[in-house]
């Protein structure tokens, strides 16, 4: 069982992201039955991305008991074991509240479970200005421990803009793969070539 | 009387309010049009209160795992999903609103003003239910309600609990 860690700040994309990362992940997968599941946690009490994901027949289980990096900690952890004694799948694929500091999840699961996981952090070209204005140390966490950032929305911005981005990103997290996608458009299969890394 | 769950909470510096009601025998486009209004109406609010909204988003379902999704991080309201049938049917609804500034008994009266301004669409008078968390001093699980008559306004009025 593998498991990857989505992160990025509310409306960044990370749903979109998901939608063809998870398409990508069951043509690529030699399982039969259940080769993905998601565990979805939304900061409202209100589920509205795991209802996008099931309409595209995805497997989702929900968590709403808070935030994966805090109170929900647990919740979290038990869905995991939950999910790796009775559907087994190939992946576990954790999309975080848009609120979330990834790398403290990573560090809850990879102790508990003892299997290295990865991340895949959602950074909004067209907000990061004035998101990283306004609260730059969740923004900053949110992309300083991943594997691979996505930097979405690159057609609502200059391409001055996205390179300027791109570079803060180098200085935030120097070893991760850098992106440019539009995630809610089709994607090239190579985004996804750093889960084989 | 339609009841309106409200639930609202802090999370860090994001305060996070959600609503869910179900509105019986609804015309699914107009509850569609309402929320995006509402959603617009919100993200207004939000700048006029010099608030940053982290996401505002919303479901429609009707049944099964048919259902429309509206979203905004502070643009256009955004829409996508199952194609809505002309027949009404059973609305239930559920929005989430997510902002930073302000406090959070704002981000609650707005969507306590939002369900009404939707509900009151419709002709319906909304009843509402919280699920109170870090405010009003009461641990989680406390609930009590008041009525408000929904009649597309924001929600100016003063509520008298029940």
């Amino acid at each position: 069982m593998k498991i990857l860690l989505l992160s990025g700040f509310l409306g960044s994309g990370k749903t979109s992201a998901l939608l063809q990362l998870a398409a990508y992940l069951v043509r690529g997968s030699q399982k039969e039955g259940t080769s993905v599941m998601i565990i979805e946690n939304e900061i409202g009490e209100v589920g509205v991305d795991d209802k996008v994901l099931k309409a595209r027949g995805l497997q989702v289980k929900e968590l709403f008991a808070g935030c994966a990096c805090c109170t929900g900690g647990a919740d979290l952890l038990a869905d995991i074991r939950t999910l790796r004694d009775t559907v087994a799948p190939e992946w576990i694929v954790i999309e975080a509240t848009g609120v979330a500091y990834p790398l403290q999840i990573k560090e809850n699961v990879e102790a508990c479970f003892r299997i290295p996981v990865k991340i895949l952090a959602v950074a909004d070209a067209k907000r990061w200005k004035r998101l990283h204005a306004y609260m730059a140390q969740l923004i900053e966490g949110q992309v300083d421990s991943a594997d691979c950032i996505l930097l979405n929305k690159v057609d609502l911005v200059e391409t001055a803009e996205a390179d300027a981005i791109e570079a803060e990103l180098r200085g935030y997290n120097p070893g991760a793969e850098i992106r440019r996608v539009v995630a809610n458009q089709p994607v090239d299969d190579s985004v996804w070539a750093f889960l084989d890394r | 009387m339609i009841t309106v769950n409200i639930n609202a909470r802090d999370h860090e510096e994001a305060h996070v309010a959600s609503a869910k009601f179900t509105l019986p025998g609804a015309a699914l486009p107009a509850v569609e049009a309402a929320l995006v209004k509402q959603l617009a109406v919100t993200v207004r609010w939000a700048d006029e209160k010099d608030m940053l909204i982290g996401h505002a988003k919303a479901y429609l379902s009707w049944g099964g795992e048919d259902a429309r999704m509206l979203s905004t991080t502070g643009g256009p309201v955004e829409t996508k999903g199952s194609e809505l049938p002309d027949t009404p049917a059973d609305a239930e609804v559920g929005v989430t609103v997510i902002v930073f500034g302000g406090e959070l008994e704002d981000a609650e009266d707005r969507l306590e003003g939002l369900s009404a301004a939707v509900v009151g669409q419709f002709g319906e008078w909304c009843s509402y239910v919280h699920e109170c968390e870090h405010h009003h001093g009461h641990d989680h699980g406390h609930d009590h309600g008041h009525e408000h008559h929904g009649h597309g306004h924001d929600c100016g009025c003063s509520h008298e609990e029940g």
